[in-house]
């Protein structure tokens, strides 16, 4: 190993090798609770690096694990031994292309710097994971990220135009270009995004913007049952208005939010729905409106419109105190984000309660309720093993109850490590099948982020 | 400490999200996960189950960290990393013992004035007799392992006379007696800024109250933050002790980190006097918004006057409105705000002499924001940040001054000096290169 690394050294600099029991440590988990130590932390500073260090890597079967900023939640940039691959030095906005609507950056900028960026000349990259403070752009496309916004906006992979890739075997290659339209070949733009670092390092990435919207109005409802919250999801699309966000909390998430915060939140409400609208400020002043109609109509028994800035941050202050007062109750959150048709959101809310209530666990279930991307987060103590053994059954069951339904393991976290186990459930024998030849055509010596998605 | 028995659960609370990664200035600089929140929690978790040890990589690790409290007013948990790190230097220090120099420091200098006041004088010395600018023409000090030139510059320029010389020990209130304010002026005050000191002296007696300044020790902070927890505790009862005999209604700060500590007395000692103690600690800027109305004198300062806010202010104590509420009711006085005025200077007490190169990259972010708002003037309302920024400063070549807001709050009391940051007596607000 030590011969390897100084190679390493070489290539990137001393400075940005790190080696030290800690400093490895430091880079041995995510936003999971998955844990796995690399033997060497590297910090390329260049596509050229990036090819070198995995070139070595190839020729040596080492293992190398890109990481952006760390905070995944599917564990797929936690390593085992091997490489782990930061790539927060190559943090450049290239290109911002006002005439042709695009944004050409390396992959170590955090999301939000490159949203402020291209806000500053009237464009919009809608794709807002939570982690959008932190993360990095290139995480964002591996893992095609989503966000409250993806409804109306959709997610990563429809703002993907180009891409230049690190080949497991150390190429580079291009993939896109700058137009909309593109059909020549094979999508490998898309075959990338959401692959997991698991075919490639993204060392650059060509993304489609679009004009940024106007205006927003911030509404909050309550609701006394899920399935009357849903209702009125349904109604406002039937109107015709498709709403940037629509944020939905069930019962336990609102008790744990009022007990955290006091702020007033009805105790014996069954869901509250937070509900945006953007565009030209006529367009959402009118929207607004029917979205209230709708609501009421639908059995809301309260309805709150923000005017002002400061009246938004307050509707919101519920739904940003989610995380922190879940964990209130137990130290260990299991964030779950299987996704289902939108129809079958209320459904799919009664058997997660029904399979919360059988293994005695406490889930907080909110999440995104236009596109039925629910996270269902089960609150425990990973010290507790007789209660994480109940809480992994819970887990199966979930997974399956959502592919009953026709939705899917996961709307924008991955596969990762943690659901790795379940995706043959999903993608059965045949498709597993395809992917591994696909992996395998990519990476014949297996080095790139080895035993995520694929080898449950 | 009370607050650092919920420290595991503190550590419990931690999701590892990452969102202390948007606004550690450490880790703004340099990008690793051993300077952020959730990258010490991990390793000091770690450390817990025994799955590394204190070697003096993870030392390193712990002490790097500036105590800002940035992360945790981002965090989603409200993680207080500030105690975790505390109660890990504690552990630190007493499974490996302090350093020669600071055990020097914290239980020989620091907590008695009469040493502390003989350190000044040489430094003093050092400073005036030629020897600093010999030292300094040499050659020598480059030479010189540790960047020991670079913390050469730090040290404060000593005043010829401390003010606890220059004081009275009981200064009468002008008019009707409304208060009897115990001034705690620290050692910054007392060493190096004394016409801060002088300045607060004017304006409470100026607003009605008799002033006592009783014998005083160090805050003890120093050897809090270093994790020496018993020798910080000696400290505070000492001025416990010395301020119980002065009697008085309210303890009056002029320094954000001190103000912080006194309140924590309370806590530290968990003794009923302790504790009403610290309930009469106000910084300036609290006093002079709660208990007593400020009346702007009829000077004008006619200055464009940008404010930083400290750490120990802001996060540690909730005070950020007060001192800009008081500067804007300055006659003739403009306030600009600076882009991130809540943003660590690198300071951070003495983590520029401990980790110069680190600290250097975080004050140029704050030197850029202070230089873009085109102010004549920075103020702070610590002495610590004070030396830093006007190091910063002058080290990018501005002339712009540093100074404390009391020192433009009692400009406007009197009609003979303007504030300039050159006052009258000449070298005191000059500083090191």
């Amino acid at each position: 190993m030590e011969n390897y690394v100084s190679d390493l050294r070489e290539i990137v600099g001393p400075e940005n090798v790190l080696t030290s029991l800690e400093d490895r440590m430091a880079y041995s988990f995510d936003g999971t609770m998955e844990t796995g130590l690399p033997g060497v932390v590297v910090f390329p500073g260049s596509t050229g690096e990036v090819a070198a260090v995995i070139k070595l890597a190839n020729q040596g079967g080492i293992p190398v694990f890109p990481r952006g900023a760390g905070t995944g939640l599917s564990g797929g940039a936690v390593p085992a031994g091997g490489i782990a691959l930061v790539m927060t030095r190559m943090d450049q906005i290239l290109e911002i292309d006002t005439e042709n609507l695009l944004v050409v950056t390396e992959p170590g900028v955090v999301l939000e710097r490159l949203q402020r960026e291209v806000e500053k000349v009237g464009l919009f990259y809608p794709p807002d994971p939570a982690s959008l403070k932190v993360c990095t752009v290139g995480g964002t496309i591996a893992e095609c990220a989503g966000g409250p916004r993806a409804f109306r906006y959709g997610v990563t992979r429809d703002y993907v135009l180009g891409l230049e890739v690190v080949t497991p075997t150390g190429e580079i290659l291009r993939t896109g270009g700058k137009t909309v339209k593109n059909v020549t070949g094979y999508d490998l733009s898309r075959l990338i995004t959401g692959s997991e670092g698991t075919l490639g390092v993204i060392t650059k990435a060509t993304l489609r913007l679009i004009p940024k919207p106007k205006a927003m109005h911030t509404a909050m409802a309550v609701f006394p049952t899920v399935e009357t919250a849903a209702e009125a999801v349904s109604g406002i699309i039937r109107q015709g208005i498709m709403p940037t966000t629509l944020e939905i909390m069930d019962d336990v998430t609102i008790r744990c939010v009022e007990n955290y915060l006091h702020l007033g939140l009805p105790l014996d409400a069954g869901a509250i729905l937070l509900i945006e609208v953007d565009g030209f400020p006529l367009e959402v002043d009118a929207a607004m409106e029917t979205v209230s109609q709708v609501c009421r109509q639908m059995g809301a028994t309260e309805v709150k419109v923000a005017g002002t800035a400061a009246e938004r941050e307050d509707l919101w202050k519920a739904r940003r105190a989610v995380s922190a007062a879940i964990v209130q109750l137990k130290p260990t959150k299991i964030a779950e984000d299987a996704t289902v048709p939108r129809s079958q959101l209320p459904e799919m809310v009664r058997r997660l309660k029904t399979i919360a209530a059988k293994h005695n666990v406490i889930m907080a279930i909110f999440g995104h309720a236009g596109d039925g991307n629910l996270h269902a987060n089960i609150l425990t103590d990973k010290k507790d093993l007789e209660e994480m053994e109940r809480v992994g059954k819970a887990i199966g069951e979930l997974f399956q109850a959502a592919l009953d339904l026709g939705g899917t393991l996961s709307g924008e976290h991955g596969i990762g490590l943690m659901k790795a186990p379940y995706l043959v459930m999903e993608a059965g024998e045949v498709g597993i099948q395809v992917m591994r030849s696909i992996k395998k055509a990519l990476d014949p010596n297996h080095i790139m982020n080895p035993n995520k998605m694929l080898w449950g | 400490m009370k607050q650092l028995e919920g420290v595991q659960s503190h550590i419990d609370r931690c999701s590892k999200c990452g969102t202390c990664q948007a606004v550690c200035p450490l880790f703004g600089e340099e990008k690793r996960e051993t300077l952020v929140a959730r990258g010490k929690i991990f390793l000091l978790d770690a450390l817990e189950e025994g799955k590394l040890e204190w070697s003096p990589r993870m030392a390193e690790v712990v002490s790097t960290c500036l105590l800002c409290r940035s992360c945790e007013a981002s965090c989603p948990n409200g993680v207080r990393t500030d105690l975790i790190v505390l109660a890990y230097r504690e552990r630190l220090a007493k499974a490996k013992g302090l350093s020669f120099w600071k055990k020097t420091a914290f239980q020989y200098l620091i907590n008695s004035r009469g040493r502390l006041t003989l350190a000044a004088k040489l430094l003093y010395l050092y400073q005036h007799s030629g020897l600093q600018r010999l030292v300094r023409s040499s050659g020598l000090l480059p030479k010189l392992p540790w960047s020991l030139r670079e913390k050469e510059s730090l040290l404060p320029a000593i005043s010829r006379r401390s003010f606890h010389r220059q004081a009275a020990e009981e200064v009468p209130a002008q008019g009707k007696q409304k208060w009897r304010v115990g001034y705690f002026y620290g050692c910054m005050t007392n060493f190096a800024f004394p016409e801060t000191g002088q300045a607060m002296v004017k304006l409470l007696t100026a607003h009605g109250a008799q002033v006592v300044l009783p014998k005083q020790v160090c805050c003890g902070l120093p050897a809090l933050v270093h994790g020496d927890f018993k020798t910080a505790a000696s400290i505070a009862a000492k001025n416990l002790e010395f301020f119980r005999a002065a009697g008085a209604d309210r303890i009056l700060v002029d320094c954000a980190s001190c103000g912080t500590f006194l309140k924590e007395y309370g806590d530290l000692l968990a003794a009923h006097e302790a504790r009403e103690f610290s309930a009469k600690v106000r910084d300036w800027s609290e006093y002079f918004t709660r208990d007593e109305e400020y009346k702007p004198g009829l000077t004008p300062v006619e200055k464009r006057v940008t404010y930083h806010d400290p750490c120990h202010l802001k996060r540690h104590q909730g005070v950020s409105d007060p001192p800009r509420r008081l500067l804007r009711q300055v006659p003739g006085l403009s306030l600009l705000e600076m882009e991130g005025a809540d943003r660590c200077c690198g300071a951070a007490g003495s983590f520029n002499m401990t980790h110069y190169r680190l600290s250097e990259k975080v004050s140029k972010s704050k030197i850029d924001s202070i230089l873009a708002t085109g102010a004549d003037l920075v103020t702070t309302g610590c002495p610590a940040c004070r030396m830093q920024l006007a190091r910063g400063l002058k080290a990018r070549g501005s002339e712009m001054p540093a100074l404390h807001p009391v020192e433009l709050l009692a400009a406007s009391l009197q009609s003979d000096t303007a504030p300039s940051g050159k006052p009258a007596k000449g070298k005191r607000q000059t500083f090191p290169a």
